[in-house]
């Protein structure tokens, strides 16, 4: 069976802090690029929870069909690289990623995506904005693998856009419980 | 009238030792020969009537013309001749004489006494009355067998010349892998002929719900009127099947220790075929490797790509067609891994009939078929989508309770944007389902307004097709009407109410009613191009939401 790398948010765990957006602004502040945020969850003016999403690594990587340059390529894990020499800014791939991952690096005009971390993955470490969650509410999962049932592809209260199958899957937030004391 | 002694075939007495362990020299179409008494070879004894009998000629220090004293046996009328003696001196013109004479003459080796064979024929004859005899029958020759080694036609050739009857080795699709090499019986083409029968008999039953997981017998009859019935082994393994061994019976005298033979060599073909499986395997690996970095751009250089290509003589310097295929619903299905793996195996049998260069291989659920060697011109389309529908039918016939759907990217000329025209395939699979129904064939230019709405974000669709067919699903909630389905199938079948009313299965006055009501709720007039318009994105936007896309 094939690997497919990709993340798992717990939203439950989630309490909105930014630190993975804060460490991989960090990690990447050389070029002023930030690709990791954190979304706030909310239907019909009611807060669900917080999202934290960067490039999810599709199975289906629209990046990759629209690029005529052939920047983009897939490792056999999964993840998603690009090849920044080969591109030449025409910045087809944003229009075209429904989840906005490839951003313009202001310093060389060409595309930059978030790349999972690939150095300290292939040296068995966290990419920079799991290792930074501090309650941890991100992880790094194979969804090849069986998951448990509680892990789940899509949100019932808020659509992800499916067709490009991305890698990321979601532990929704349980039930608050109320504690009573008897008077 | 005299009553006929007990008697037993020479096929039957080679059973049990010690004539198990004879070779056979020749005239083996005599098997069936009866055998009574075992009589040795003296001067005097060739004139007298020898009917029934098992000669024994001895070469030794008294028989000084062994060849002669055969010669002059062979022409006796004798059920058999066993020669003991070293194997050289028999010449092949007397295994000519042995075939002409339907005599079967073998030999052994080392010293064997009378007696021996009086007792091992009295014992088989008791057997056989018994019917015990086949027990004995079942597996004694396997070490045989695997002196033979690994090589499968002279496994095959051997099992021919013993039944006398041509033997073909196919893989689960039916495909052959190997056959023996005699061809006097049946030839190349009646072979391919006659397998091409057998597998459709035996789809067809398992179409019926028959489990042929057991060895049987299918009755073939050829266009010219000809049959011919055939034995079907299963090779089965840890509960996985790896082909059939399949027996032509043209002589038309299978019997039950041919059968045994018949399970015999299928359990060795069966170990063959498992190790040979173990390097497949591990080929395999390496060469889904491989794939996938060509599919997902994951090279280098174009040149390094055709260069590891080669290893496996791929020639991709020229175009390359990709098609996918996907059995609908699969996520539903229990036995997904074996029906993804039997479409894998059918396609590739399928397609390599009629292209040089065919990869087929399986990536995350879905079959990729790459066809090498192709050339874009105006009917290209039309062609690779006539392809899908040949390869769809084909499937029907094997597996007739799951739809397929086909998907077919765009014609690149070089093998770098082969990755593009696969995301297009994929692309084209997927959303080719809210134009089509199951079972589709789509090409990623036949896409249209889908390929735009895909890229929309999912709050204005939303809002879209909320916008123009609201009050229609609020209608449908309340009333249990399905207006919605009724508009969608309407503008899927292009405004033709004839082709609506047949796939709603309502009356054509039913359908009509139906649309009045639904311009009425809508406020609009199905007439005007404009409105027809928009519905139709709405429609196809609203069933892309449904199944959360």
């Amino acid at each position: 069976m094939q690997k497919q790398l990709g993340f798992l948010v717990d939203l439950g765990k989630c309490v909105g802090c930014r630190g993975c957006e804060v460490a991989c602004s960090n990690k990447h502040q050389l070029d002023h690029l930030q690709y990791r945020r954190v979304m706030n969850i909310h239907k019909e003016n009611q807060m669900l929870g917080f999202l934290s999403l960067a490039c999810n690594h599709c199975i289906n990587p629209e990046c990759i069909r629209v690029c005529k340059e052939k920047c983009f390529y897939k490792r056999r894990d999964g993840v998603v690289l690009y090849n920044s020499q080969r591109c030449n800014g025409c910045q087809s791939c944003i229009g075209a990623c429904p989840f906005q991952a490839p951003k313009v690096n202001p310093r060389t005009k060409k595309i930059s995506k978030c790349d999972f971390c690939f150095k300290q993955l292939d040296q068995g470490l966290e990419p920079t904005c799991v290792a930074s969650c501090i309650v941890g509410a991100l992880q790094v999962i194979d969804i090849m693998q069986p998951a448990p049932v509680y892990v789940q592809e899509t949100l019932s209260n808020f659509s992800i856009t499916q067709f490009t199958k991305p890698s990321i899957r979601v532990i929704l937030p349980k039930k608050p419980q109320c504690f009573w004391r008897k008077g | 009238m005299n009553k006929m002694p007990p008697f037993c075939t020479v096929q039957e007495l080679m059973v049990l030792d010690p004539l198990r362990q004879s070779t056979i020299v020749g005239g083996w179409a005599g098997r069936e020969n009866q055998i009574s008494q075992v009589v040795t070879a003296l001067p005097q004894l060739a004139a007298s009537d020898l009917t029934n009998s098992l000669v024994i000629i001895r070469q030794d220090s008294q028989m000084q013309n062994a060849e002669g004293t055969l010669r002059t046996y062979l022409h006796s009328g004798a059920a058999a001749i066993l020669f003991i003696g070293p194997e050289t001196i028999l010449l092949p013109c007397l295994a000519a004489i042995a075939e002409e004479q339907q005599m079967p003459m073998l030999a052994v080796g080392k010293p064997l006494e009378e007696q021996d064979l009086v007792f091992a024929l009295e014992l088989v004859i008791t057997l056989k009355q018994g019917n015990r005899l086949v027990d004995f029958a079942e597996y004694s020759d396997l070490n045989q067998l695997a002196a033979i080694g690994t090589d499968l036609p002279p496994l095959l050739t051997k099992l021919a010349v013993y039944l006398q009857n041509p033997v073909v080795l196919v893989n689960p699709a039916f495909h052959i892998i190997s056959s023996s090499t005699d061809e006097t019986l049946l030839d190349h083409i009646e072979r391919e002929q006659f397998t091409r029968l057998v597998r459709f008999q035996h789809y067809r039953c398992k179409a019926v719900g028959e489990f042929l997981t057991n060895p049987y017998r299918s009755k073939l009859e050829n266009s010219n009127g000809g049959s011919v019935s055939c034995w079907v082994n299963p090779l089965l393994g840890d509960g996985q099947l790896y082909g059939y061994l399949l027996v032509f019976d043209v002589s038309s005298h299978l019997n039950p220790l041919d059968i045994c033979r018949i399970k015999e060599t299928g359990l060795f073909s069966l170990q063959v075929l498992t190790h040979r499986k173990t390097i497949e395997d591990t080929e395999k690996k390496y060469q889904d490797h491989f794939l996938y970095d060509l599919l997902y751009n994951n090279f280098v250089t174009e040149e390094s790509l055709i260069q590891r290509a080669r290893h496996w003589n791929w020639d991709f310097s020229k175009p390359q067609q990709i098609l996918i295929m996907e059995p609908d619903d699969l996520h539903l299905l229990t036995n997904k891994f074996r029906m993804l793996r039997k479409l894998q195996l059918n396609v590739e049998d399928f397609l390599q009939h009629k292209y040089r260069q065919v990869i087929v291989t399986e990536q995350q659920g879905q079959i990729v078929i790459i066809i090498g060697d192709v050339n874009e011109g105006k009917t290209a389309k039309q062609h690779w989508k006539s392809l899908g529908k040949s390869l769809q039918a084909y499937m029907q016939e094997i597996i007739t309770d799951v739809t397929f759907s086909v998907g077919i990217g765009k014609f690149y000329s070089t093998i770098a944007d082969l990755c593009r025209s696969y995301q297009e395939a994929k692309h084209a699979l997927d959303l080719g389902r809210f134009i089509q129904e199951k079972g589709h064939i789509t090409h990623f230019e036949e896409l249209g307004i889908i390929r735009l709405l895909s890229h929309m974000s999912l709050e204005q669709l939303d809002d879209y097709y909320k916008e123009y067919l609201a009050v229609l699903i609020e209608y449908d909630e309340k009333n249990d009407t399905n207006f919605i389905e009724t508009l969608h199938v309407y503008f899927q079948q292009n405004g033709d109410l004839n082709l609506t009313a047949e796939k709603l299965f309502q009356h054509a006055n039913t359908l009509r009613y139906r649309l009045k009501k639904i311009e009425e709720l809508l406020e609009t007039d199905l007439k005007q191009l404009e409105n027809r318009i928009n519905l139709s994105v709405a429609c196809k936007i609203f069933k892309m939401r449904k199944t959360n896309l």
